[in-house]
């Protein structure tokens, strides 16, 4: 008779509030479950969890995927839910249930009634280009409704959120796929919008390019590389305009933008930042923008031509050929 | 000889929307596009209500489409300042588009 090994057991505590400064105690609270080597049965406890930003929210989201598609929580893992009620509301309005429990026959636990999800996004997960192309434009639908942006303004973020989840579609080689989430936060007049991949990182991804080979050895040098224009793993496919494009929008809006990947974490716009923090699998790209303050991509894309004459030194557009047709402008 | 015939315009924004974006749906464009070219036409694109494209979808329409297809083959219309300038900058970033 052969003895049953047991299932190994883990327990994962989120305590209090999970902030988006604070997302290095988030990954340092879930690195367990990252670092699970065989099939565990794993207890998440979000008892004491008092607040999660779209940040924590979606990377928390993206890791409890990613650990049961993988295979690694075994079946029999569980969460417990926050004893705070505004704080197992605010999961359920941000609609984490169901992506956490996306695949499951079973109904998802503790059901109760889901109210508006006023004053955020629900977090959402994509596995394909056109995937983020839908998540992209209900986020930004969703901001516009909020804060009664203009239809530009809606455009704009459409254009630098769409690039942003591409760039998981086309780089970062994430089973798992992207997870996004955003929330308006009234008493700063900010919103904040996080894009959260497991994948291989900015570093692994511009290792591709030879000509980024230096950049590459060191995730801070590639994350301040892949802001640049023109810098892409892909030149043959991609353009490499979209992390560029979305820093000088925030830049014109004193919003920051904050990309973490490996062992980098770089803050552009408002504060410049940079430090080599705990390793992040994946990357996590933030943006915090200022509700109250302007978000004009026409200006982004003239800031985005000068950056790119910086680089070219010799770009003219008199050398560029004029598009054929009627144009109006 | 053979001459190319103008086909109807392909209206971007009643087709995909005001935002286009992702490379993919410029790929779809393009693809559609390189087809007509292929049976003979001179396409036209029509920007018009279109308020804003990405970098990505530009590329493959404005740098890579051109670039493929000939200037002469396709006609772009109603196209905006501000697109006209991602247009300017995806076909400077494509090889046989003039600059660089």
């Amino acid at each position: 008779m052969t003895e049953k090994t047991a299932m190994p057991e883990i327990t994962v505590c989120l305590r209090q509030a999970h902030h988006l400064h604070s997302l290095s105690r988030t990954l340092r609270d879930l690195r367990p479950i990252l670092d699970l080597q065989e099939a565990t049965q794993v207890t998440l406890d979000l008892t004491e969890l008092t607040f999660i930003g779209p940040a924590c929210l979606a990377f928390l989201v993206a890791v409890v995927r990613n650990g049961r598609e993988s295979g690694m929580m075994a079946d029999g893992s569980m969460i417990v839910w926050p004893a705070s009620v505004p704080a197992r509301t605010y999961l359920h309005r941000m609609d984490a249930i169901r992506v956490l429990f996306e695949h499951e026959a079973n109904d998802p636990p503790d059901p109760v009634v889901r109210h508006e999800a006023s004053g955020l996004k629900e977090c959402e997960h994509f596995s394909s280009e056109k995937g983020g192309r839908r998540v992209a434009a209900a986020l930004s639908k969703a901001i516009q409704d909020e804060v009664d942006t203009d239809r530009a303004t809606e455009a704009a973020l459409d254009v630098c959120l769409t690039e942003l989840a591409e760039n998981v579609y086309f780089h970062a080689e994430a089973e798992a796929g992207g997870f996004a989430a955003a929330q308006r936060f009234k008493n700063t007049q900010e919103i904040e919008i996080a894009i959260v991949d497991l994948g291989r990182g900015i570093a692994a991804s511009l290792a591709g390019n030879p000509e980024y080979a230096q950049e590459a050895k060191d995730d801070i040098s590639a994350i301040k590389a892949a802001i640049r224009p023109l810098v892409t793993s892909t030149p043959e496919r991609n353009s490499g305009y979209g992390l560029a494009l979305t820093r000088f929008l925030l830049e014109m809006n004193d919003g920051r933008l904050i990309v973490w990947s490996g062992k980098g974490k770089v803050q552009f716009g408002e504060k410049h930042a940079e430090k080599r923090v705990d390793e992040m699998p994946g990357t996590v790209v933030a943006l915090r923008l200022h509700t109250d303050r302007p978000f004009d991509i026409s200006t982004a894309y003239r800031r985005l031509n000068e950056a790119i004459e910086e680089i070219e030194g010799a770009f003219d557009h008199d050398d560029v050929r004029p598009l054929r047709g009627n144009e109006t402008s | 000889m053979t001459t190319s015939a103008p086909c109807e315009a392909m209206k971007l924004a009643k087709e995909h929307g005001e935002v286009l974006g992702g490379r993919v749906l410029g790929q779809e464009i393009r693809a559609k596009v390189v087809r007509l070219v292929q049976a003979g036409e001179v396409v036209t694109l029509d920007l018009d209500g279109v308020l804003a494209v990405s970098p990505s979808f530009a590329d493959e329409v404005f740098g890579k489409l051109p670039a493929e297809v000939g200037d002469d083959a396709i006609v772009f219309s109603n196209v905006s300042a501000q697109i006209q300038e991602v247009a300017d900058m995806a076909r400077a970033g494509r090889p046989g588009n003039g600059s660089h």
